[in-house]
Formats: C-alpha cells, structure tokens, sequence
C-alpha cells in the first residue's frame, strides 16, 4: 500500500514536472530586479533601502490562450525583512465570441490616468508616481463576449481578498494606520454570499469608447466608527474605535476619445457603501460617529494629454473625490463634516533623446492648496538597465501635502 | 515563308517594345506617382516579422523586435504591431485604424503593465512613434503620395546602381508637415529608393532609405531594409524584415487581440 502510494506520487510528480517543461518550451520567461534607495532630507536619514524583484512565465497558445505565472518579491535592508508572493497565475481560453480567464489576477477596468473610481475589483491603494499600478492581483474569474461592437464582461470573486493597510499608501496618515492595524477586524465568512461580482459593458460611439459598469463586493478596507461610552467598571468616559468591513454597490461610466488634438477621457462613479449603525446599543453608549462616509458619494476623474511639437507630453486630470481624501480615507476629527476632495494632477514627460528623459508629476490639493511634486531624471545605462533619480517635495502649510518629509529616490532598474 | 513571318512577329514586337520605351520614358511626374508600387512589406495586406533599431547621434543603438500586421481593403486600413522584445516593452501593443472616407484615424495603445488599452490622440500621429525616427503616421503605413503631393519630373539618375525617376513632390495640404520630397524611384519596378524630405525653412530634414529588395513568390520586388535619418539631429532608424507573410487574419485588429 505505501509502495504503490510513493509510485502514485513519483509518477504524479514526474507528469506534473513533464507539463512544466512542455509548458516552458516555447514560453517567454522575464522579470526586473530594482533596487532603490531613499532618503529623507528632513530627517537626515536613510529612509528606504529595497530590492525588488520579479519574475514572469508567460505561455502563448496562438489564438486558442494562454498560461501566465508571475512571483513578486521585496527586501527590506532596513528592517531585515524579506517577502515573496505569488503574483499572478491565471490561464485563459479564447473560445468562439468569449475571452475566459481564470486564476489569480489583476483586472482593471476605466479610463483615466493612474486613479479609476470605476475599476474596484482589486485591492489598490494611493500612489503619486506609479500610474500603471493594476492594483493586487486576487483570484477571479472573468469572462469576456465579444459582439459586433460592444463586449460584456463578467468577473465573479470567490473569496474577498483586503487591502493590507501598509499598501494604502506613502502618503496615508501613519499614527492613524497604527491605530487601525491594533484592531481586531473579522474578515466576511468565506461563503457564497460573501462573493464579489461585476459586470461591464464596453462599446465604441461616434469615436469615443464608453464604458458602464457595476460592482457588487466590499471596501478594500474596514469602515471605522469612533464609540464614546461609559466604562462600567470605572464609570468613567471610554474613547476607542471599531472597524468592520461592509458591502459597496459601485455603478460606474467611463468614456475616452479625441478631440482636435488632445486625448480626452472622463470616469466616474456612483459609490453607495453598507450605511453604518450608528444608534447605541446600550445605555453606556454615549455615542457613536462614522470616521468612515455613512453617505453615497461620487467620484469622478477627467482629463485630457496632448504631445506638443517639440515632444513634451503633458497631461492634467481633475480629480472630484466625493468621500474626502485621496490619500487618507477616515476623517480624523468624527465631528467635522466630510468635505469632497477636489484634486488636480498633472504629468508631463519629455525625453531628450533616446538614453535621458524627464518627468514631473503633480497633485494638488484645491481645497488646502497644499501640493506634492515629484520630478524624475531617468538615464538609460543600456538597454535594459536605467537609473532614475527622483525627488518627492511637498509644499504649502495645514493641508494634506504639508509637513510631509522631503525625500530623494535613487533607483536602478533592470528589465530581462 | 516561315522566316519571313518570324522576321514580322520580331520587328512588330521591337516595335512595340520601343512604344513601350517611349511611353515609359515620357510619363509625367503625376503618371509616376500614379504608379508607385506600394506592395512593399509594411504596406498592403499580410503581417512580418521585424526588427526596429533606433540609433543616437553619439551612435548609441536600441533594439526592437516586433510583429507587424496589416490590412487594407482600399477603404480602410489597419494595423497592429505587436512587441516581442526588449524586456520593458515586450507585449507592448498599437492598433491603428485608418478610415479613408472620413480620412480619420483611431489609435489605442495596450501597455501590459496597466492591463488594458488606452486611446492616442490624433495629434500623436504627427509625433514620433516609440522614440524613433519615424511619425505614427509613417509606421501607420506611408501616406499616399499621389494624394498629397503634386510631382514633378526631375531629370533622370542612377542610384543604387539602379536607374531611377527623380520626382519633386510639392505637398497640396496644410497637413503635410514638409515643404518639399524628393523622391528617387526605381524605374525598372516603379519602387521608391530614397526620399529626401525638407522642412519648412527648405532643409533637409529627413531621408529615407529603402534597400535589399528581394522578390515574393509572384515576382514582387519589396524592400526589407528601411532606414529613416533624422538629417538635423543625426538620429537613425532601420527597420529589419525578418519574414513576411501575405495571410493575415481580421482579429487582429480588434480591441479582444489587443487585450490578449
């Protein structure tokens, strides 16, 4: 019995072993290695010191699929720490009308530059610099028709995946992430009524591509609600906080065209999150207050590029976030009413030749008229190796840009 | 008798021969343009394999591999190029559609790295196309010179040891960013050599250089090295042709290949 167990075994490894190799012949297999190195001018210190790594297999199979694996890693020289994870690993069948997908991957969805109000499947947090972020892949199912001009997709999410709080972004409010990362947060059950869905209907109109979408899942991260109460062993005033993740409808629209000499686009979406209690539910409880929108609310994205002559590529987006802030999404005073984030990002880029090029990115902030730039001086070493300098400045007083550290990224990075 | 008849059929057909000549030697610049051959491997329809190289002053070389597919029915014109090669631009793909009767052109690029397509606008047609020396609208298949040109026979030359028609084209649109090409044009196959195009202030801005002509399975010349210079900032770009092939499937050019 324990012979012809270890048989199965060997044999099961030696056809698993003989699929990779047939699934590796006539793969392309890749990756990039980046190492950057980060310091903050206003502390005077080393602020950062990664290696980043990837690697990728991905096996065509003409116009019948495909088979993709990619495996991501990080090393932190300052804490000592080092994590790898598996990316992406997903297959996908190309049939008759229908694209099917099926694995672990990334799906986005909209029409704007770097911040899609409409694309909601995958976790994704806040960056200034990394427009081409897909968000964190999760295991999915999507399928695609194809009519004559309009396609529909369908992505069914078995099991909600958060957003860890340390993705949520740079610039998100550290002391408050601490506070929410010491809460005890229950995850949904891992049931069939805890499954994300979404579908979209994309199409082509008088030049423009339009899209209508509609998300049915849970906030990438918990909703918090701040609970003033008595303590009923020392009767006195009792501050803390309680998060929990909650359901969210998203219907979204995006639309992308040309108009003259510009490429134009709008996003935006109607948000309705699971409305919080916020009644007390003993008589000890003297309050409750959502640090979290309680509201529907929109946001909306539009923008327009345009290449000038001389080469220089500009690009500017407003930015309407209806839940308040695009870096921090709980209000730190639960009294204060929650005011719409108004934004406007910029991006040009200019490439001096084929070896040097320049880039600046903006956010500013319209409300507090604070702002972040960041400029970049890329030099390709070869073809396949650049270094890139990059500087992360923060202007104006009592906003969300203000206070922050000025820090300079020195990256280099290899593509093979 | 049998001679005789012989001697007729060879002086009729020299005869016909020298017409022949004749009413080559007098065509007119228009009449040339007329019948360019535009069968060259990036244009008409079928796909091919390439290579794009992209040359600094300091002659600092970057590489490209890529896939080219194309179709064109006469009404419409599409192509998709596809890249395989360097590593940060591999799966990098372009779709163009050009509608002649509208004389308009829809662009969409798909960067792997944000997962889905984006739209280009028009006016990126007139820039250059992934950092070389060619315009989007180049690699978007050359423009149809007898449409926006007016030419003018320029006495004959040789080049390339081949013998060649030497034309003077005036652009007859706003739209055409030159004040003037000359074009070199191999008279044997009506094939275009060399084009020497000028800019606005009457200097020599660009040329483009068509080379290695081989011959397909029905006899067709086409070039398969391209080379485009940058005259004013001493950039280059040649393009390669690897293989051709005249099949070319229509679901290629569709927003489902694009995001495959």
């Amino acid at each position: 019995m324990r012979r012809s167990l270890v048989i199965c075994i060997i044999a099961s490894l030696l056809l698993f072993s003989s699929s990779l190799t047939a699934l590796a012949a006539g793969a392309v297999i890749g990756g990039e290695l980046t190492q950057s190195l980060g310091y903050d001018f206003d502390n005077e210190e080393i602020s950062a010191a990664i290696t980043d790594y990837s690697i990728y297999l991905e096996r065509g199979f003409g116009m019948d699929g495909k088979v993709y694996l990619s495996l991501k890693g990080k090393y932190n020289a300052l804490d000592e720490t080092h994590e790898i994870d598996l990316d992406e690993a997903f297959a996908s069948a190309y049939l008759k009308d229908i694209d099917i997908t099926v694995g672990k991957q990334a799906i986005s969805w909209g029409t704007a530059d770097g911040i899609n109000p409409t694309s909601n499947i995958n976790p994704i947090g806040f960056s200034l610099t990394d427009s081409q972020i897909k968000g964190k892949p999760i295991l999915a199912a999507q399928a695609t028709y194809y009519g004559d001009n309009f396609d529909v997709t369908g992505v069914v999410v078995p099991a909600f995946v958060p957003l860890q709080l340390s993705d949520l972004g740079s610039l998100a409010d550290n002391e408050m992430i601490d506070v929410i990362k010491g809460l005890t947060i229950p995850l949904p059950a891992n049931d069939l009524s805890s499954m994300e869905w979404a579908v979209k209907f994309g199409t082509y109109l008088s030049g423009y591509d339009l899209q209508a979408s509609y998300f049915h899942g849970w906030e990438d991260i918990p909703a918090l609600v701040a609970k003033l109460s008595i303590d009923p062993t020392t009767m006195q005033p009792k501050a803390e906080l309680e998060g929990k993740y909650r359901r969210v409808d998203v219907v979204g629209l995006a639309v992308a065209g040309v108009l003259g000499d510009f490429g134009v686009w709008a996003e935006g979406a109607y948000v309705v999150p699971e409305k919080l209690d916020l009644e007390p539910s003993s008589p000890l409880e003297l309050s409750k207050m959502a640090l979290s929108p309680n509201e529907p609310y929109i946001q909306a994205v539009i923008g327009a590029d345009h290449t000038f002559d001389n080469g220089i590529y500009a690009q500017a987006q407003y930015i309407y976030w209806g839940n308040g802030s695009l870096t921090m999404p709980y209000k730190t005073d639960p009294t204060a009413e929650t005011k719409p984030g108004h934004y406007l990002s910029n991006h040009l880029s200019y490439s001096f030749d084929m070896k040097n090029s320049l880039e600046l990115i903006s956010l500013v902030n319209l409300r507090d008229k604070t702002a972040a730039l960041v400029p970049t001086y890329t030099h390709s070493l070869t073809q396949a190796t650049s270094l890139k300098i990059g500087v992360a400045a923060f202007v104006g007083t009592n906003g969300e840009f203000s206070g922050l550290p000025t820090q300079v990224t020195l990256q280099l990075r290899t593509v093979f | 008798m049998r001679i005789a008849k012989t001697a007729l059929v060879v002086l009729a057909l020299t005869l016909l021969t020298g017409a022949l000549v004749l009413a080559h030697d007098n065509l007119t610049g228009e009449e040339i343009i007329e019948q360019l051959k535009s069968d060259m491997a990036l244009t008409g329809s079928g796909h091919a394999v390439l290579d794009l190289i992209t040359e600094n002053k300091r002659g600092d070389r970057r590489e490209h591999g890529l896939v080219l597919f194309r179709s064109d029915d006469g009404n419409t014109e599409k192509q998709l190029v596809e890249y395989t090669s360097p590593a940060d631009v591999r799966g990098t793909k372009f779709l163009s559609i050009y509608d002649a009767g509208k004389d308009e052109t829809e662009m969409w690029l798909y960067l792997p790295a944000l997962g889905r397509e984006r739209r280009i606008a028009g006016h990126m047609t007139k820039g250059s196309f992934m950092g070389t020396d060619f315009t989007y609208e180049e690699i978007a298949g050359f423009s149809s010179y007898s449409d926006d040109y007016e030419a003018v026979r320029l006495a004959d030359e040789e080049f390339d040891s081949r013998k060649c028609y030497v034309l003077d084209l005036t652009p007859t649109s706003d739209d055409i960013d030159y004040s003037k090409v000359k074009m070199w044009v191999w008279q044997e196959e009506m094939m275009p050599l060399r084009l020497d195009f000028f800019n606005a202030d009457g200097q020599l801005s660009k040329r483009l250089l068509l080379s290695d002509f081989r011959q397909d399975s029905q006899g067709r010349y086409s070039p398969y090295n391209i080379t485009m210079s940058n005259e004013l900032e001493g950039t280059k770009t040649i393009v390669i042709i690897r293989e051709t092939y005249e099949e070319v499937d229509d679901s290629y050019f569709t927003m489902r290949y694009l995001r495959q």
